[in-house]
């Protein structure tokens, strides 16, 4: 449960900071990738619930279409989820290759969403290029909470 | 039945919590407010430390630039270099207020000459992601705020309030693909509706191919929804291209605001009536 508290706070942090420092500059989709990394290394109910909590955070924050970000995140859970029976996410290839699919799709997810209220929207390219920033960043996010989770878990043992 | 539920519950827990943020998000229509809760606690506890956020980045960033060009020089120019940087941050200081007081001035200026009455405010963060793009204004229900006011500039229409918190308020930018204003060619009066494309730009939709739109018109409010006074510029006619239907065009329209840029804004507290005129009705 701590560890999901940890993440829920990452993630909002990560969305206060985009909004003020970095609204125009194009950054990792850190919540693409703490979905990515709860739903292949600890999937359970309370992960789903993280994802569906933190897409509502950034609906919230961002003022964008309240639930669409959820869904895109829950969808992304799901994806990782079914697709972790057959793959595994180990090397960081792998790791950059996926997360920037999975921010691609978080994209035409919110794009379909939002066609569904004006349907001549562009397909914006910023899409692709979060994607691509997303999967190179991904690697070194996923070692972070890697060894974030080995300091907690050491900490555990030490108790 | 009961094994195959508890086997594959995260599935279906995820299915339900997809589907329920499906249809928050289809039916985010304006009756109901939604997420009141929470927006009302990200106002009182994420909105100031997006403004300290904010503070603090512009002070740095006026330190950043008033001390990096001069890191390095040599001991002997230690008395000049502490005179150039004493004027450095003068000059630097002064320059910020010249802007600041400029900005304001002519913000001051603009809110003076528009027959409407308008209350001036400032952004505090942006969301320009992928396709959303909004903005948070340091002005909420406290001041006097509510939902669906113009926010605008000297420039022109920035965009409208969608939601509106004790302290802030959120502005849905021009550009945002859910935004849309009743607007009129200025040159020919031909009118239409301005939409946000999701990216940097508009798009003029309902113009008939036989209308007469060249590029290079300005397209300003018409002032017919109440929402936006008349006579606000919009943007100009950048491309005409033929609808797919043969029948609208597709006419593509550069915001006159850099969206980008914006540090103050007006907001129009009662677009209907003009001051003057209220007064008047209500004498």
């Amino acid at each position: 449960m701590k560890d999901f508290l940890i993440y829920l706070l990452i993630s909002t942090a990560y969305l206060v900071v985009k909004s003020t420092l970095f609204s125009t500059v194009p950054l990792p989709d850190i919540t693409i990738i703490v979905a990515f990394y709860v739903a292949y290394t600890r999937p359970s109910i309370q992960g789903v619930i993280l994802c569906f909590v933190i897409g509502y955070i950034e609906d919230v924050l961002g003022g964008g279409m309240l639930g669409s970000a959820s869904f895109s995140l829950v969808s992304v859970f799901i994806a990782v989820y079914l697709l972790s029976r057959k793959m595994h996410f180990t090397t960081p290839a792998i790791r950059a290759g996926t997360a920037a699919a999975l921010a691609l799709l978080k994209g035409v997810i919110l794009y379909l969403l939002i066609s569904s209220v004006n349907e001549n929207i562009y397909f914006s390219f910023r899409i692709f290029v979060e994607a691509v920033i997303t999967g190179a960043f991904a690697p070194a996010v996923i070692n972070l909470f890697d060894r974030l989770g080995s300091i907690q878990e050491d900490r555990v043992f030490e108790r | 039945m009961n094994s195959f539920a508890k086997r594959h519950r995260i599935i279906i827990i995820a299915m339900l919590l997809a589907l329920f943020s499906l249809h928050l998000a289809l039916t985010d229509t304006k009756v109901a407010e939604r997420g009141f809760v929470l927006k009302r606690v990200f106002s009182i506890t994420v909105n100031p430390v997006q403004n300290a956020i904010t503070v603090m980045y512009r002070g740095a960033a006026g330190a950043v630039n008033n001390y990096v060009s001069l890191v390095g020089v040599q001991k002997e120019n230690e008395s000049y270099r502490d005179a150039l940087i004493k004027l450095q941050e003068e000059n630097y200081r002064l320059k910020e207020e010249v802007n600041l007081s400029g900005r304001l001035k002519r913000l001051l200026g603009y809110k003076q000459s528009v027959p409407f009455e308008t209350t001036s405010a400032a952004i505090l963060a942006y969301n320009m992601d992928r396709l959303t793009k909004t903005a948070v204004i340091n002005k909420g229900s406290a001041d006097g705020m509510r939902k669906d006011m113009s926010v605008i500039t000297p420039e022109g229409v920035v965009g409208r309030t969608i939601r509106v918190t004790g302290r802030t308020s959120t502005v849905l930018l021009n550009t945002d693909p859910r935004s849309n204003i009743e607007a009129i060619v200025m040159r020919t009066r031909v009118r239409g509706i301005v939409e946000g494309n999701g990216s940097d730009g508009l798009i003029l939709k309902y113009v008939r191919e036989l209308d007469d739109v060249k590029a290079g018109d300005l397209v300003v409010t018409s002032g017919f929804s109440g929402l936006f006074p008349k006579g606000l510029v919009i943007g100009e006619v950048t491309e005409i291209r033929k609808g797919t239907d043969n029948f609208f065009n597709h006419i593509t329209v550069t915001p006159r605001v850099d969206l980008k840029r914006l540090e103050d804004v007006l907001v129009v507290k009662n677009a209907g009536l003009p001051t003057g005129l209220e007064a008047g009705a209500r004498d």
